[in-house]
């Protein structure tokens, strides 16, 4: 399998923390790659770099070869790299259906002469079928028109996800798509994963606390801990590292990152 | 004391109404529906007129009308691109801070130069000849003030469509998706300064129509009415109506309107014993302080009455309303 996403040497330091310190990884295409760590490790960092938020101040990121490290963020994702957030960012008074119709690509109604005299309502239809599909497949089909800001926790996590199909992106990165979801919506989170990576061929990078979780459902796993990587290979190997035993212990058995 | 009002002072009242609308639904695609901060709206009305003045005053390039509304709209483009740009991607607070700059700095240049005002301004005459004190249209005597207000109200119809067929479109989604979170928008792939920049800029050059509109029919030029008690007056309409409706923006600017001939008659029914200007801002902050606890997204909300919609039986929705 080829490599999607490439990166090398990452290093940014916020005042005197070093957030990430010279970290380098691969994730292979169609691969579930979980990236775990202690709080504070780095890891959301790593997705604000890779998705344009943050600046890198040394290294590179490559994606399918091409560098996209200090692109502005709306120009990674049209090249193909989608995200979520730790913290839930939907447009809360839109409704369901237009969360994931705002993220369609090269729409003419949203060009000022399109919108005036571009014929946008035949694409917008298209579209509107497109979030429906999309819909269905988060099985959210009864709730899309309900205002996203009035979504429960579990379905507003569905919609995030649901945006980065209408984007459609190959590679999406998942920052904690599973906290404070209960059982049940986890499951289903999970199952939406596994049929996107399966039937349509696209790449995660997760980021999680349930180690199990990671190790149970990633082809390869990415370990840092103080904005290092310390391990990474298929989860069997992570599992029995003792560097990242020792991170996770060394942080206390009360933190979110004990298995 | 409003029925004691004669033709003309109505017909006066209503083309106030038409300026003062084109202005808040103008600022409205910017505050309301962007979600910007924009605090210099008068440094663009301003630029409008002193522009149009420029174009087609006799003593200067002499132009007819309409290249007068455009050399103002132009300009105001000008300005709203050098402001925005280096603005508009910094923090909402930079943005509003340098546009209120702006006004002042443009209302310091005009009062530098045409401290005395310019007179003799061309009328606002849609026709170009010269127009007759009153002309008979189909049987009817009308005087050329109905002309003119018939025109300036065209016009704002002409705003009020134009704006509402950007915010139905995904244009107008995209700028309140925008508005609601600018981060997610980005990482959608939305390029967040150039439709921050687009509705700036838009705004501008219809804030510099209703400039020139306004000169054109006062015929003279002041630069002190340019001041931010104007800003604060169009936000004011804005914002009393309902931040990102365009119903709202008409119906602030009427309301505002209103009030503004209810103070000035009552200040005088008084004898001038309360100053006119005071009994205004003690209205406006009234009314902003009734509506905040009241009713703090403004008259309508953020969304148009679907009138036509409802009459005709049609039910379409607006991209990115909910419910
Ligand atoms: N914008 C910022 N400004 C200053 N410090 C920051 C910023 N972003 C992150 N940091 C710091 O960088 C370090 C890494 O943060 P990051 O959010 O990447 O960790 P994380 O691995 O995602 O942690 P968690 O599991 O708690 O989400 C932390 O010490 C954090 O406080
Ligand atoms: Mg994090």
């Amino acid at each position: 399998m080829s490599t999607i996403l490439e990166v090398k040497g990452l290093g940014v330091a916020f005042g005197g923390v070093r957030a990430v310190d010279g970290v380098s990884f691969d994730v292979r295409e169609g691969s579930i790659t979980g990236l775990i760590g202690p709080n504070g490790a780095g890891k959301t960092t790593v997705f604000d770099i890779a998705t344009g938020f943050t600046r890198p101040q040394h290294g590179e990121v490559r994606f399918r070869g091409r560098r996209i490290d200090g692109l502005p963020p709306h120009v990674i994702a049209r090249r193909g790299i989608g995200r979520t957030f730790q913290v839930i960012r939907l447009m809360p008074r839109l409704d369901a259906t237009n969360n994931l119709l705002v993220a369609q690509r090269d729409q003419v109604g949203e060009r000022i002469a399109g919108a005036l005299f571009g014929d946008w309502r035949r694409q917008e239809a298209e579209n509107r079928r497109t979030a429906q599909g999309i819909l269905e497949r988060v099985d959210l089909t009864h709730r899309k028109d309900v205002a996203a800001g009035s979504l429960s926790y579990g379905q507003q996590k569905l919609i995030e996800i649901g945006r980065t199909l209408s984007l459609d992106v190959d590679l999406i990165l998942l920052d904690e798509p599973m906290a404070g979801v209960n059982p049940a919506m986890r499951g289903q989170i999970l199952d939406l994963i596994h049929r996107l990576n399966e039937e349509h061929g696209k790449t995660f990078i997760i980021i999680e606390h349930d180690i199990q979780m990671i190790m149970g459902h990633s082809d390869d796993v990415i370990v840092l801990d103080h904005g290092k990587e310390i391990a990474q290979g298929p989860p069997q190997d992570i599992q029995n590292d003792p560097r990242v035993i020792e991170a996770y212990l060394g942080v206390g058995h009360d933190e979110e990152g004990k298995p | 004391m409003i029925l004691g009002l004669a033709t003309d002072q109505l017909l006066e009242l209503l083309w106030v109404m038409g300026i003062f609308s084109i202005l808040s639904l103008s600022l409205n695609l910017v505050v309301g529906q962007a979600g910007l901060f924009q605090l210099g709206h008068v440094g663009f009305f301003a630029i409008g007129g002193i522009m149009t003045v420029y174009g087609t005053h006799a003593d200067h390039l002499g132009l007819d009308l309409l290249a007068g509304i455009l050399l103002g709209m132009a300009v105001s483009a000008l300005c709203a691109v050098v402001i925005g740009l280096p603005t508009l991607r910094l923090r909402g607070d930079y943005f509003a801070i340098a546009t209120l700059g702006f006004a002042i700095i443009v209302r310091v240049i005009l009062e530098g130069y045409y401290i005395q005002g310019v007179y003799n301004i061309p009328p606002l005459n849609p026709f170009g000849h010269p127009i007759p004190f009153q002309t008979t249209v189909i049987g009817v005597t009308v005087g050329w003030r109905v002309i003119e207000l018939l025109f300036v109200l065209g016009l704002l119809a002409v705003v009020y469509l134009f704006l509402v067929r950007l915010d139905r479109a995904p244009f107008g989604r995209a700028l309140r998706a925008i508005r609601e979170d600018e981060v997610a928008a980005q990482a959608l792939g939305k390029n967040v300064m150039a439709f921050k920049l687009k509705a700036f800029v838009v705004s501008a050059m219809l804030a510099a129509l209703a400039g020139s509109l306004y000169v054109h029919h006062l015929r003279v030029f002041d630069p002190s009415a340019y001041d931010f008690n104007l800003t604060i007056l169009i936000l004011v309409m804005v914002i009393l109506g309902g931040l990102g409706s365009h119903q709202g923006a008409v119906l602030g600017a009427v309301l505002v309107t209103i009030l503004n001939e209810v103070a000035k008659q009552l200040s005088g029914g008084v004898g001038h014993d309360i100053d006119a200007a005071a009994l205004n801002n003690l209205l406006y902050s009234g009314l902003l302080v009734l509506l905040m606890v009241v009713r703090p997204q403004g008259i309508l909300g953020d969304r148009d009455l679907r009138l036509m919609d409802r009459l005709f039986g049609r039910f379409r929705r607006r991209p990115g309303e909910d419910g």
